[in-house]
């Protein structure tokens, strides 16, 4: 656990000590590091590929070990030349330090005691997290392409490239530790340092202290339990949205170079997210050296910006806005009471700051906020469009509604005496921890085993650490959910693991009530990888668990969609062995591991 | 300089943000009230006329009701509610209460409110569920129309399943003694013994356990000095607790769950 921590630390270190040889700053220094990364992995499986050598990972961790202790030799030195230089030790400036301290301690209640109280290491409720772990298991035996659906087909779309999944696995590389146990810590990492972005963005635009650290907590409290996750799950479009956050704060410091590094991050990380993020960017970038910019130009963009937010509603009153042909997206186009009560759930009636905001920032003449309200609307009115997906964007939206709430809160504490500031400051705190429980809760509801709240169980972790150490040439046959988990915690292959294609979906189907083991043994046989280079004749693992059964009671047309998935683990049932003990009868099916959760057969 | 004394405009931002924060907490607890709790992957669910409690395959296991439970004046017995009007999660204070509980304690806390009436007049029952290793501790509070010397705590409990005491006695009633749950009795190697539908059980058990039809012991219910009493034909299974004669009456109930 110890080791886990440590290797999560290096998800950001590592980057940040290779940028670090180029640029002092921690933001700039962490993008050119990623940045740098992307391209050594390339090199280095180009440079393998070509002369044939068979040791990408070893390479990678050399490589990365090496960066690390010459970056660290140079700051070394660098701090001892200017000891020298200017003969006398300075004294440490702490700057954020305390404030730090402070959301430290905030978050790891939060998270710790709140969020993930039934959840220990490594256990997890972040479903997205397994395919970020496949794919960078798969880099990390070198096998690297920008798409990311030709590494693995558990990916079925390029919406961004693997930069994610390369950074992922530097601390796999290094540590040659599963990733499990490490993003269990990255978790929390990433959500403290959602709330240290929220604050320093909230440093530059109301530059009062105490409504900054009132953005961080709001920040910390306001959980989009739906598609967005900004805060509570380290995945590709919660990073971008967060190291946006940091790109602006910094912004006004920022170069032409390095507003261009940031873009080409921001963009490989995610395509869709990416645009919409340097429009931001630029935005904020290019609007304060305009000169034409006045404050009432700028209601006139908060006017129309709220125009297009109230069309954006409209919009769901008229006509059908499924674009998408692809089934599951149906499933992700909200109706707006839906959203409505999605809004209730995050935010309670909180949400009426921002209204007192919006007012607020009308009236003044800061240019910052006003930018941030107008930014504030449009993505609100994106995330908010009658279209399939779009709720994505509300991880954005997140940051810069946080600011317009508090800007609206700061309206009714304006005029209160410090002690009573400090007695309605706690109260709206402790209102928000309320609602913040009551919504986390609706998340764990349907992810329950045993006492803990769980989208994986021990005995599925054990199942796949026995697959990876023993198994490393089959492949996985289960329930889309099981397989999906085995997969990342095996490193061994499965056909499209979660996103298991129809026609494995259909042949898994018909084998339901199957009472014939060699009809079964040869249906399973026809399972192929959809990548050519995976569909090598292997040894077959048809993994049996409580999910498998359950699985197979969906109806049918759950089964084949990707959307219905057995969120938590199952144990077996009595019922469920009766199936076993048949299958283990037969010369077709050889048992060669089980648990209370999961057997599992080779296929003979 | 900031004015130590509160102007008007302070006296409204303060009220205002009471009223924002109160209206939260409100709108959390209308919108996501808490009908049910998990309690080691079975769901322990409130719905409008009882509590009860699914296996993780979704078998009943046992549930309760204010229209099950029995108060006693003198040796008459009446319903506790026999008309329920309504049952809520037990309002936004109580609500409150439980998260708080949650979040301080990590308790797994279920509350269950019920307004009825009865022959004796109105009548409310309120329950409260809390759950710690293994034992479900449900507290009955109870107000009623007239004075009460005895609380009956009724059980519905599964079909087919068998009643036991520590002495391994197994308990039927003789007027429906099921064949199927005689031979599990015997299987299971306890002593079969008949009582009447009023009948109680021996004085000198100190604990009840139920088994399923499988031969699966499911709850085990220490008793103090509370009486026994078994309706085989509806399943009921009654434990009568006393308590000091008055209106209003609180009655503790330990279930340990074995799943």
């Amino acid at each position: 656990m110890f080791i886990d921590l440590l290797a999560s630390l290096s998800f950001y270190i590592i980057p940040f000590l290779t940028g670090r040889l180029f640029v002092k700053k921690i933001v700039r220094a962490w993008i050119i590091g990623a940045l740098i990364w992307f391209i050594l992995y390339f090199l280095v499986a180009g440079i393998s590929w070509v002369l044939k050598v068979n040791a990408f990972s070893e390479i990678i961790r050399l490589l990365a070990l090496i960066i690390s202790a010459v970056s660290i030799g140079k700051i070394v030195f660098e701090k001892v030349r200017e000891v020298f230089k200017e003969r006398k030790i300075k004294r440490p400036n702490l700057g954020y330090l305390p404030i730090f301290s402070l959301l430290f301690l905030f978050t790891s209640f939060v998270y710790f005691f709140i969020f993930y109280r039934n959840t220990p290491y490594p256990l997890s409720m972040n479903w997205d997290m397994y395919e970020h772990i496949t794919l960078s298991d798969l880099i990390l035996k070198g096998n690297l392409s920008f798409l990311t659906t030709r590494i693995t087909d558990t990916f079925t779309l390029n919406s961004y490239s693997p930069i994610f999944s390369i950074l992922l696995s530097l601390p796999k590389a290094v540590f040659e530790r599963s990733l499990l146990g490490i993003y269990w810590w990255l978790g929390y990492w990433h959500y403290f340092l959602t709330a240290i972005a929220s604050f320093l963005i909230a440093e530059r635009v109301f530059r009062n202290r105490t409504l900054s650290v009132m953005t961080a907590i709001f920040s910390s409290l306001i959980f989009e339990s739906v598609v967005a996750y900004t805060s509570l799950f380290l995945i590709p479009q919660t990073l971008v949205a967060l190291l946006s956050m940091f790109v602006f704060w910094e912004i006004r410091e920022q170069g032409k170079w390095m507003i261009l590094f940031s873009s080409i991050l921001i963009i490989l990380m995610h395509y869709v997210l990416g645009p919409l993020t340097l429009f931001c960017i630029f935005t904020l970038y290019l609007l304060p050296k305009a000169t034409f910019l006045t404050p009432k130009l700028l209601n006139v963009a908060i006017f129309f910006s709220t125009i297009v937010l109230l069309a954006s509603l409209g919009a769901h009153f008229i006509g059908n806005w499924q674009t998408l042909s692809v089934e599951e997206a149906s499933h992700f186009n909200f109706s707006i009471a839906q959203k409505w009560n999605l809004l209730n759930d995050w935010y309670g009636f909180l949400g009426i700051f921002g209204i007192i905001g919006y007012f607020r920032i009308l009236k003044n003449k800061d240019y910052t906020s006003k930018i941030i309200l107008v930014f504030a609307l449009i993505l609100l009115a994106i995330s908010l469009a009658p279209l399939s997906y779009f709720l994505k964007f509300y991880v954005l939206a997140h940051y810069f509604i946080t600011l317009v709430l508090v800007s609206g809160l700061s309206v009714l504490i304006l005029n209160l005496p410090k002690v009573l500031k400090i007695v309605s400051l706690s109260f709206i705190t402790f209102c928000l921890l309320i609602v913040f429980y009551k919504n986390q809760l609706g998340y764990k509801y349907p992810l329950h085993f045993d006492n803990y709240s769980t989208q994986v169980s021990y005995g599925e972790i054990e199942a796949g650490k026995w697959i990876g150490e023993n198994e490393k040439n089959a492949m996985i046959i289960s329930d889309p959910s099981l397989q999906y988990i085995l997969e990342a915690t095996s490193g061994v292959n499965s056909q499209g693991g979660v996103y298991m294609d129809e026609k494995t979906r259909q042949i898994l189907s018909s084998i339901s009530y199957s009472m014939d083991t060699s009809y079964i043994r040869n249906k399973l046989l026809n399972i192929k990888d959809l990548l050519p280079s995976e569909q090598k004749n292997k040894k077959t693992l048809f993994v049996v668990g409580g999910r498998y059964f359950a699985w197979q009671t969906l109806p049918q047309n759950e089964k084949m969609s990707s959307f219905y998935n057995i969120w938590s683990p199952q144990k077996l049932t009595d019922e469920n062995e009766t199936y076993v003990d048949f299958l283990s009868k037969s010369t077709q099916f050889k048992v060669v591991y089980r648990n209370s959760e999961v057997v599992i057969f080779e296929v003979i | 300089m900031e004015s130590s004394s509160i102007s008007t405009k302070g006296i409204l931002s303060l009220l205002v943000l009471l009223a924002i924060g109160l209206l939260s907490l409100a709108i959390v607890y209308l919108r996501l009230p808490t009908r049910s709790i998990f309690i080691d992957g079975n769901k322990l669910e409130a719905s409008k006329y009882a509590v009860a409690l699914f296996d993780k395959s979704g078998s009943l296991i046992f549930s309760l009701s204010p229209q099950n439970d029995f108060f006693y004046d003198g040796n008459a017995r009446f319903h506790i509610e026999d008309s329920l009007s309504r049952s809520t999660d037990g309002g936004v204070l109580r609500q409150l209460y439980g998260s708080l509980e949650g979040i301080i304690f990590n308790r797994n806390i279920l509350n269950w409110n019920t307004l009825g009436s009865n022959s004796r007049g109105r009548s409310t029952e309120d329950y409260r569920f809390n759950y710690s290793s293994n034992n479900l501790e449900v507290t009955r509070t109870i107000a009623l129309g007239s004075e009460a010397n005895d609380i009956g705590q009724v059980l519905t409990i599964c079909s087919g399943c068998l009643v036991v005491d520590n002495k391994d006695r197994a308990y039927f009633n003789g007027d429906f003694v099921n064949q199927d749950n005689v031979n599990l009795a015997s299987r299971l190697k306890f002593a079969p013994l008949i009582v009447g539908e009023n009948q109680a059980f021996p004085s000198d058990i100190s604990k009840i356990f139920i088994f399923d039809r499988f031969g699966n012991l499911k709850l085990e219910i220490p008793l103090s000095n509370e009486e026994v009493f078994l309706q085989d034909r509806w399943h009921l299974l009654e434990i009568k607790a006393p308590v000091d004669r008055a209106k209003n009456a609180t009655v503790k109930e330990n279930i340990y769950i074995h799943f």
